[in-house]
């Protein structure tokens, strides 16, 4: 190892506990993004793959839905099954409506109204693992995940926007909402009538589902006729709102340790007058301390991202921990970017503080005590 | 230049420090010249200017007004950049105030002047640096840390790295003040050694008549200003 990376390792090891808040606050910054857009992403993937699992071939989103979660409220009227159901290809049409997040037992689920005679034939059906489907008004199917994580059982009763039901079955998890219940009834508490919020579609056979798609875009402009195999894809490239949190969060996790590297290695080179000076008076260029300046920020930056990754897991455990039903997704990529960002975050701090210590006059740090 | 040019030389050499708005005129007017391979000390009062006169005969820092001319370049006119290039390459500095690097060993603090030394014309061999350590006498010490060391080892670390890379000129400010009469002898003794054996120019503030005999001539200054001694002596030592 160089005298230079010693020399700037050693300044690190120094100076302990600055070193230390220093890492920990440009790991900080990275535990933010990845854990934040983790949050997000899981989310994402998590209600997307819920969807496709479902197994229709098509799913017709209403016009202008682009948006995260546009289709929150009730807007393709039910109606509009009579005629897709006249359209060439198509073999059943389930009508689902959604509620936006709504607080049950202290954690946010979507609602799901559903058609409980069509939603089994646009897909794998719902599998009941114990007690019924719903058959009446105000009665609701849980899946095993929230019913264990709620600690419900079949025959309770469950508050659900203000609203008295009653938990008759538990299906298997894995696909569609975690709570389902009757879509009159929802469409009742929302003042949806007749509204749905995406049709689940489902075509004949494999090679009919392309042509009823172009179809549907055909004689319903507007309307967004998704491939269930694509939906994570295409739900995640038109959630616009999630990429501004995504830049958002990334940009706080920049300014972090742009601040704490500018911050720390301002006061490293204010201690450290003397002896920058004496390095140039031996001899030293500017390029030379601004190298080692560099040097000395580049190694707090790895050290936090390293920690950052490393803490951003156990966050993620630790969360997985308090709320089961959380989804947090950490991906190479973002960890990736995380960190390439929070080091040019960092490099760009060092870079004032660097050129400062570079224009130290000797003579004056050296005379005059 | 011919090889009878003085390698330092002062013309008129005025420096006036500004110390917010007072200034503080530390060198008035101040002519010296210096030979090659001559061991010059440079005695005076505290305050009188020693070590401003020997921060701009090593480039350090530009002078109000006045010329220095170091190997016949006038320093006085050189860009920051030069002046470095010069300090790096013919220049070995000894601080008044040892300022050593606190988180390296002493071996540490040399190889940092090695790589700074190795960005010019010298390249300095590995061995150089244990050997200049064994010359200082702290051969012994070279893993320990400057907190671990006597004040006297340090300013012996500090000798041994402006050594290394062996400058043509030492400029040395006190490098016996904090020493005790056997150290201090000990370091004159390895100063008069490489200016007799190298022949090194060696300028050496000192408060000491002593030690100031072990050079050729002295230089006494008081308030800025040359005394005695400023012209350089006719025959420095062959
Ligand atoms: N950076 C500075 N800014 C302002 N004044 C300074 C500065 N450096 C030195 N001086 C002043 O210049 C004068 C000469 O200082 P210098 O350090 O050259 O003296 P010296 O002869 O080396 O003294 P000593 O024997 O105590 O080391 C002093 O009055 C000092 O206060
Ligand atoms: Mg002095």
């Amino acid at each position: 190892m160089g005298v230079i990376t010693r020399l700037a390792a050693s300044n690190l090891f120094y100076r302990k506990t600055k070193a230390t808040v220093s890492i920990l606050a440009v790991a900080l910054g990275i535990i933010l993004v990845t854990v934040l857009v983790g949050l997000a992403d899981g989310t994402i993937n998590e209600h997307s793959k819920r969807i496709e699992r479902i197994g229709a071939d098509i799913i017709l989103q209403p016009p202008g839905s682009s948006a995260l979660f546009a289709f929150n409220s009730g807007v393709i009227p039910i109606k509009l099954k009579e005629k897709i159901l006249q359209f060439p290809g198509v073999r059943s049409v389930s009508p689902v409506l959604m509620t936006a997040g709504t607080k049950v037992k202290d954690s946010i689920v979507l609602l799901w109204g559903i058609d409980a005679d069509t939603y089994p034939q646009v897909g794998a059906g719902i599998k009941i693992v114990e007690g019924r489907m719903f058959s009446a008004p105000y009665e609701v199917v849980m899946d095993t995940v929230w019913a264990s994580s709620k600690q419900q059982e079949v025959g309770d009763s469950l508050m659900l926007m203000n609203q008295e039901f009653k938990i008759v079955g538990i299906r298997q998890a894995g696909d569609g909402g975690r709570l389902l219940l009757p879509i009159g009834t929802l469409q009742e508490i929302m003042s949806a009538e007749g509204k749905a919020s995406f049709f689940l579609i489902s075509a004949i056979s494999a090679s009919a589902v392309e042509p009823l798609a172009a179809v549907l875009r055909k004689e319903l402009p507007g309307y967004n006729p998704i491939f269930s195999s694509t939906y994570s894809q295409a739900f995640r490239e038109n959630a616009i709102a999630f990429k501004q949190f995504v830049r958002v969060v990334t940009a706080l996790a920049i300014i972090v340790s742009f601040l704490v590297i500018l911050l720390a290695m301002y006061t490293s080179v204010v201690e450290r007058t003397k002896e920058i000076g004496i390095l140039k008076a031996i001899g030293a260029s500017r390029l030379f301390i601004v190298g080692a300046i560099l040097l000395e920020s580049v190694f707090l930056c790895l050290i936090g991202i390293a920690s950052g990754y490393g803490l951003s897991f156990l966050t993620k455990a630790w969360l997985l921990h308090l709320y089961p039903s959380l989804t947090v997704d950490i991906s190479w990529h973002r960890l990736w970017t995380a960190g390439a960002w929070a080091m040019a975050g960092g490099i760009v701090g060092s870079l004032y503080p660097a050129y400062r210590a570079s224009r130290l006059d000797p003579v004056e740090t050296l005379v005059f005590e | 230049m011919s090889a009878g040019d003085p390698i330092l030389q002062t013309i008129d050499l005025v420096k006036v420090y500004r110390s917010g708005k007072v200034d503080v005129p530390a060198l008035l007017g101040v002519d010296i010249a210096i030979e090659r391979g001559e061991f010059v000390a440079i005695m005076g009062p505290s305050g009188c200017g020693k070590s401003t006169l020997l921060h701009l005969l090593g480039g350090l820092d530009r002078p109000t007004s006045g010329r220095v001319l170091l190997d016949g370049v006038d320093l006085s006119i050189s860009s920051d950049g030069q002046r470095t290039r010069l300090r790096r390459d013919l220049v070995g500095f000894v601080f008044q105030r040892f300022n050593l690097l606190p988180t390296l060993t002493v071996l540490g603090n040399l190889e940092v002047a090695r790589a700074i030394h190795s960005n010019g014309r010298k390249i300095v061999p590995a061995q150089q640096l244990t050997d200049t350590l064994e010359l200082v006498g702290l051969g012994s010490k070279m893993h320990r840390r400057p907190m671990e060391l006597s004040l006297g080892e340090q300013q012996r670390v500090a000798i041994a790295r402006a050594l290394i890379h062996k400058p043509s000129i030492v400029l040395a400010d006190e490098p016996t003040g904090n020493l005790d009469s056997v150290n201090s002898d000990n370091i004159l003794r390895l100063l008069q050694d490489l200016n007799g054996n190298l022949k090194q120019t060696i300028v050496m503030i000192t408060h000491n008549p002593e030690a100031a005999a072990t050079g050729h001539r002295t230089i006494e200054m008081r308030d800025g200003k040359v005394v005695r001694g400023g012209a350089a002596s006719r025959h420095p030592a062959e």
